[in-house]
């Protein structure tokens, strides 16, 4: 499992998980599409490790909740396994986000493989 | 200009926020200034060029309520004066103007809280044509805090059961929790009633979890009974009872009910008259075949919050009988404390069911009983 050289020094760290887990991630479209699992590295909006991951929550209802906070982020929350042969996952709660997980992609990985089922929010 | 206007004005940069409230990739929403001049940020969109905000002046008992769940986010956004302010990737603030009608499209859900703990475990929202405050008498808000309490103890004895019969003792005390929810509050002149769970840290004790997806599980079977033409055929007569006790009733001001919360996955979920009539209905065929018979014998086990109790020394047609668990409604509950307050022998009638417990349909106690 490789991750683009490009990204920093000892990214992902090397606590990561890749242990297979569910977590969600709301997306604007459904089927998702590439643009709804970009990276802030991707974007070029921001250069630190977690940039080079993509955030998603631990549960649905967090997810529920957070398109109800933000209507306009998404009409609908993608179930995707992460770690096993997706890549690398760490917990990365804030006060403000204890459900906040943070996923590594590989290089030779197609991100949207990973996603297992989409749902209406 | 308003106040948010002068503070922000096009071409300065905006410093870092003074508090983070909520973030997910970014800080979403934000306080920036101190005491006297706060102002809330909450950002509505992004576009290539920087994100959008919906920004309003704020106070610290703004932010208590909203950090405690007293109101929702859209309640903290809705102030006097609003401006929306779009910043470029170097904070500098390029547009500061007015909402628009097109902007208020980007605002939270009503009833939203700050996160997603902060949301009501389960809501009761009454809805009509004449429902207003000061024009309907008080008890119709009373009814609300019942009806909220009693569909929650009914499905919260069903999961109960269900967890018995599964040997999942560890769930017990979280869904006994559920049969008797501490208030969570009340929004203001809407008729809703919020019910939240009582017990704090929690959330990681073993049995936690799956007592809220056992009780979510039999919600949502009772709502679906409500929603879906197709759901369940010939569902168990409790599920039916839970299903009745979250219909609203069929004279009156209240003509429908909005159930919601956290139990029913945040969802807002209508439910008419017609359902009332449909779930009658299909009560009334299922007591139809009811099996009632009277008993006589003393309530040594009285629960409150259910509420129903065990008969025991129980004797049935003259012959002795093992102990009977009863439920009962509300109405006898003052009957039935009485006698086992004072261990008073009683004289029921019963209705035994399929399953579970007899319903209790009337008490007294035996005569001479007091003076014994």
């Amino acid at each position: 499992m490789t991750f683009p050289t490009t990204w920093p020094q000892g990214c992902p760290p090397d606590d990561a998980s890749n242990e297979p887990i569910h977590a969600y991630r709301i997306s604007k479209s459904n089927p998702p599409e590439l643009s709804d699992f970009e990276t802030f590295w991707e974007s070029g909006r921001a250069k630190s490790c977690r940039a080079c991951g993509l955030s998603l929550l631990q549960s649905r209802e967090a997810a529920k909740h957070h398109i109800n906070l933000f209507p306009k982020a998404g009409h609908w929350i993608a179930d995707v396994l992460v770690g096993g042969g997706f890549g690398r996952w760490a917990n990365t709660p804030s006060k403000t986000q204890p459900l906040h997980l943070t996923w590594w992609v590989p290089e030779s990985i197609n991100r949207m493989d990973a996603i297992q089922e989409t749902f209406s929010a | 200009m308003n106040p948010i206007q002068q503070l922000f004005q096009k071409g300065s940069t905006l410093p870092a926020p003074a508090e983070v409230l909520y973030e997910f990739e970014e800080p979403l929403i934000f306080v920036h200034g101190d005491v006297p001049v706060q102002s809330l940020w909450y950002k509505q969109t992004g576009t290539p060029s920087g994100p959008q905000y919906w920004v309003v002046p704020t106070s610290d008992p703004i932010l208590t309520r909203l950090k405690s769940g007293r109101i929702s986010m859209l309640d903290a956004l809705r102030q006097p004066w609003a401006s929306i302010i779009e910043i470029d990737r170097d904070q500098r603030i390029v547009r500061t103007e007015p909402p628009k009608e097109e902007d208020e499209e980007f605002l939270p859900n009503p009833g939203t809280m700050l996160y997603a703990e902060l949301q009501p475990w389960f809501s009761v929202r009454f809805l009509g044509e004449n429902l207003d405050p000061g024009a309907v008498p008080a008890s119709i808000a009373e009814l609300a805090f019942k009806m909220g309490r009693k569909s929650l103890r009914k499905a919260a004895e069903l999961a109960i059961a269900a967890a018995e019969t599964q040997n999942l003792k560890n769930q017990i005390p979280f869904l006994k929790s559920f049969q008797n929810l501490s208030f969570g509050g009340t929004r203001f002149a809407s008729f809703q009633v919020d019910f939240t769970l009582p017990i704090i840290g929690t959330s990681g004790q073993p049995g936690y979890q799956a007592a809220i997806e056992n009780i979510t599980g039999i919600l949502d079977q009772a709502t679906r009974l409500l929603t879906e033409e197709n759901a369940a055929p010939c569902p168990p007569e409790e599920l039916i009872e839970v299903g009745l006790a979250l219909c609203p009733p069929l004279h009156g001001v209240v003509e429908q009910v909005e159930l919601g919360g956290r139990l029913l996955s945040n969802r807002k979920i209508p439910i008419d008259r017609a359902k009332t009539r449909q779930m009658k209905n299909r009560a009334s065929s299922i007591r139809e075949n009811w099996r009632t018979f009277q008993a006589t014998g003393r309530i040594r086990d009285f629960d409150k919050d259910l509420p129903g109790f065990t008969l025991r020394e129980v004797i049935v047609n003259g012959a002795n009988h093992s102990d009977i668990d009863c439920e009962m409604d509300e109405e006898f509950y003052d009957d039935a404390y009485d006698c086992f307050h004072n261990d008073l022998p009683c004289e029921v009638s019963l209705a035994a069911r399929s399953s579970g417990k007899a319903k209790l349909l009337s008490i007294q106690q035996c005569a001479g009983a007091k003076d014994a």
